[in-house]
């Protein structure tokens, strides 16, 4: 039997029959009429009844563990929707899957209790590949911490790739994670996936660094308060009078112009969200204080591209096996920066992906790990994870 | 001099950079009382400077991040290596490069007053270098705390996988126990195997041969037919003869009847060798002593069929191990077969023996009409034979003796030219190894 996956996605009004409807979708495509023995869901909504929604996968799938996050739209080849839910069904006879949530964050506490590939005994599975996918909210979590805890926890032997759940702003939600029938709003879960073969974890993006390099001099966890020694926006905003940027207020333009730490080409990105009376830039991961960063820009087409990088990125890792199907964790705000064109990154992302079933949802940002790439919380940016057959 | 030292103590007690800029600046502009000042930080990997620190006086007219831009802009014009002398630049800036340890650590950049001097006292040139001393530890300080942070996630990152390779130690560790036991395991499970597979195979040759028969009986039975109707009729010739009192031709019907009963016994003999498993024994044996002894025994028959048996045997030829029985009735049925090959003209057959590539080889040559390509793939199939008597089961038991002495047995002809039929026996200098 290998490694099958169905996916669907429904946009009923109702909380519940858009769960079901997601559910049912994805149990059909996969062709089962069956709870399947081993399997894992995927829950990713952008509905305004979370847990309705969930309640209505629940009823579909019974048993079969579920994990999830709140997302800002979900998309298949069938199409987008902007509030309702998608439901991807993974069943494997060549993986295995392990969930845990963790509630809260304090000092000290396990974020990844439970792992099965790494235990006290020893490495407690026969499958050569670990993978841990995570799905933390993004209002209580500290999301480079999440990713730089869940290093030290898996002592390095993790691939890591997640997405950070959405706090919706129109009309304002909460973020949300789901494990299984519940519904958390402070915390993380997490789905770790032992493997016979390696999943194609793949992250990309279409930024690059457009001025010279300055020294954050001072900032916090969720601030950059001082550049080069002085306020944040001030370096910012002489860096926008250097490129030529025309703006009336700065906040009508920083999304475009992102902060960046880049190694070897590879840039993290992390997003000004807005500025603070005292000349501060917000932003959901800043770099910490003592790091060189650059201002980033971007192209639509270069956007474009990256996700399109990204597939082929995932597709070489799985050589010389098939993909049974994918999960493309897409940052919101590259719909944001892309506006009009973000339609044709879908595209490109059905188009690179074929037949293969997928399910995409909008992130905020991506969690990641990967070979030869920093660690910690992406924004805007594209992360792709291709299962094998 | 004291309210100095206090001030000096008072900047170099500061527990960070920005502290350090702050107080030193604070000193400095209390000093020389510009309209602004500015301690410009020297930030080496970048290559260039950073703000400090700003302070600026009521008649000041520019926005502190006025001045901070023109600081640095300046800082980036003025900035040469090596350069340790203040310089006063257009509209009354002040640039002045401080360094500390061999060092460039920042520089002091003020707008100065109209018509004011830049300082130069004694105690300015003292703040000034405690400033650099401060700048270039906090800097270093500062470098260290990173570097110190970087090695402490690092440690809790070692940690982690040194526990994992533990963790790993311990499963190699109950792997190689589970390994041994399960070698342990599989070396008596596979010796159980191997002996019921021999056993198996035993039984398949029996059933093989079992199928053999079969195909045997129907070659059997018209093999046999012509010796039993021969003594059939033989029988009813001599009872009438001596029913009718003439008995001189009795005796020799009698022996046609009997060289007939001869030949079933034969054909029988032929039939249960090939059936019966065969217990042989493993001696040594001189092969040259087996040919010499078979052409004793072949002699009148030989002459009876005219052909010549002449022996070609090799000196010292090494011992081989195996029956000499069954050796002896190989090489009678390859005997028998070129005899009966040249059985219409007459003909040689030569009996060699030799030693190559650590075996011993037994050839046996006729000059008789040869065998016809077609039928040499064949020839040592059970059953198998061109001959119009025979049961076709000389060579394929010759074959079978052959392979059971590690031997092998070959055949090459020529048509018109004669067959050569060679066997291969290993040289074995204990037969019991």
């Amino acid at each position: 039997m290998a490694t099958r996956i169905g996916v669907g996605l429904d946009d009923s009004r109702n909380g519940v029959a858009c769960g079901k409807a997601a559910a049912r979708q994805a149990r059909a495509e996969l062709g089962l009429g069956r709870r399947p023995a081993i399997a894992l869901a995927l829950v990713f909504t952008s509905h305004k009844q979370p847990d309705a929604v969930l309640r209505g996968v629940n009823a579909v799938l019974g048993r079969v563990p579920i994990t999830g996050v709140t997302a800002g739209g979900q998309y298949t080849h069938q199409g987008y929707v902007e509030h309702g839910a998608g439901v991807m069904l993974i069943h494997s006879d060549r993986m295995q899957f392990h969930l845990s949530v963790a509630k809260g964050w304090s000092s000290g506490q396990r974020l990844f209790a439970g792992l099965q590939g790494i235990t006290g005994r020893g490495l407690g599975s026969p499958y050569k590949h670990r993978t841990l996918i995570i799905f933390p909210e993004d209002e209580t979590m500290n999301l480079d911490g999440v990713v730089d805890t869940a290093l030290t926890e898996t002592a390095l032997m993790y691939d890591i790739l997640g997405g950070p759940g959405l706090t919706a702003m129109m009309p304002p939600r909460p973020p949300a994670v789901f494990i299984n029938r519940e519904v958390v709003h402070a915390g993380l879960t997490s789905a770790e996936v032992l493997s016979e073969r390696p999943l194609g974890l793949a992250l990309a993006n279409g930024w690059e660094p457009v001025s010279d390099a300055h020294r954050i001099t001072q900032s916090d966890d969720r601030r950059i308060v001082t550049i080069d020694g002085r306020p944040a926006l001030e370096t910012y905003q002489d860096f926008l009078d250097t490129q030529g940027v025309q703006y009336r207020d700065v906040r009508d333009v920083m999304l475009h112009y992102p902060v960046g730490v880049c190694q070897e080409g590879d840039c993290k990105v992390s997003l000004v969200m807005g500025i603070e009376a005292d000349g501060a830039l917000r932003s959901t991961s800043p770099p910490t204080a003592g790091s060189v960063v650059r201002f980033l820009a971007t192209r639509s087409d270069a956007m474009i591209a990256a996700a399109t990088r990204a597939i082929k990125q995932a597709y070489t890792a799985i050589h010389p096996h098939e993909a049974a199907g994918a999960l493309f964790i897409d940052c919101v705000s590259t719909g944001m920066v892309l506006e009009d064109a973000y339609a044709q990154q879908q595209a490109a992302a059905r188009s690179g992906l074929g037949d293969v079933p997928f399910l995409g949802f909008r992130s905020h940002g991506v969690l990641a790990r990967l070979p030869g790439q920093l660690a910690g919380h992406y924004e805007c940016t594209v992360g792709t994870c291709i299962i094998p057959a | 001099m004291d309210t100095l030292a206090q001030k000096i103590v008072w900047i170099i007690s500061a527990s960070s950079l920005q502290e350090t800029t702050a107080r030193a600046l604070d000193l400095l502009y209390e000093m020389t009382c510009p309209v602004w000042a500015c301690l410009l930080v020297w930030d080496a990997e970048l290559g260039r400077y950073i703000i400090g620190a700003v302070r600026l006086s009521d008649e000041a007219d520019e926005q502190p991040s006025d001045v901070r831009r023109c600081s640095l802009r300046i800082g980036l014009e003025a900035y040469q290596a090596d350069d340790t002398q203040p310089r006063l630049l257009r509209d009354s800036i002040l640039y002045h490069p401080i360094n500390a340890g061999g060092y460039h650590v920042g520089a002091v950049c003020c707008r100065m007053l109209n018509g004011q001097t830049p300082p130069n006292s004694e105690a300015y040139h003292l703040l000034l270098q405690t400033t650099a001393r401060a700048l270039y530890t906090n800097a270093r300080l500062d470098q260290a705390d990173r570097e110190h942070a970087e090695l402490l996630a690092d440690r809790e990152r070692l940690s982690g996988l040194l526990a994992a390779v533990e963790q790993q130690q311990r499963t190699i560790d109950q792997l190689l126990v589970l390994e041994r036991q399960f070698s342990a395991e599989l070396e008596a499970k596979v010796e159980e195997r191997t002996a019921e597979l021999r056993e198996t195979q035993s039984h398949l040759i029996q059933s093989e041969k079992l199928a053999v028969i079969g195909k045997l009986a129907s070659s059997l039975a018209h093999e046999l037919n012509n010796p039993l109707q021969a003594i059939q009729s033989g029988l009813g010739l001599v009872l009438s003869e001596l029913e009718a009192g003439h008995s001189e031709h009795v005796t020799s019907d009698l022996r046609i009847m009997q060289e007939e009963l001869e030949r079933i016994q034969s054909i029988f003999r032929q039939m249960l060798d090939f059936y019966r498993p065969v217990s042989y024994e493993n001696a040594p044996l001189d092969l040259n002593a087996i040919c010499d002894g078979v052409r004793v025994l072949m002699r009148k028959r030989l002459q009876e069929a005219r052909v010549t048996l002449r022996l070609q045997l090799a000196d010292d030829l090494p011992l081989v191990c195996g029956d000499t029985n069954q050796i002896k009735q190989v090489l009678i049925n390859l005997i028998l077969n070129a005899a009966d090959a040249l059985h219409d003209t007459g003909g040689n057959i030569a009996l060699q023996t030799h030693v190559r590539d650590g075996k011993v080889e037994l050839m046996v040559i006729d000059d008789g009409p040869g065998i016809a390509e077609e039928y040499l793939a064949q020839l040592f199939e059970p059953l198998f034979t061109t001959k119009t008597r025979g049961l076709g089961l000389g060579l394929a038991i010759s074959q079978e003796i052959a392979q059971r002495h590690n031997g092998s047995i070959h055949a090459r002809s020529e048509p018109g030219k004669g067959t050569t039929f060679t066997v291969h026996l290993p040289v074995r200098s204990d037969c019991h190894e």
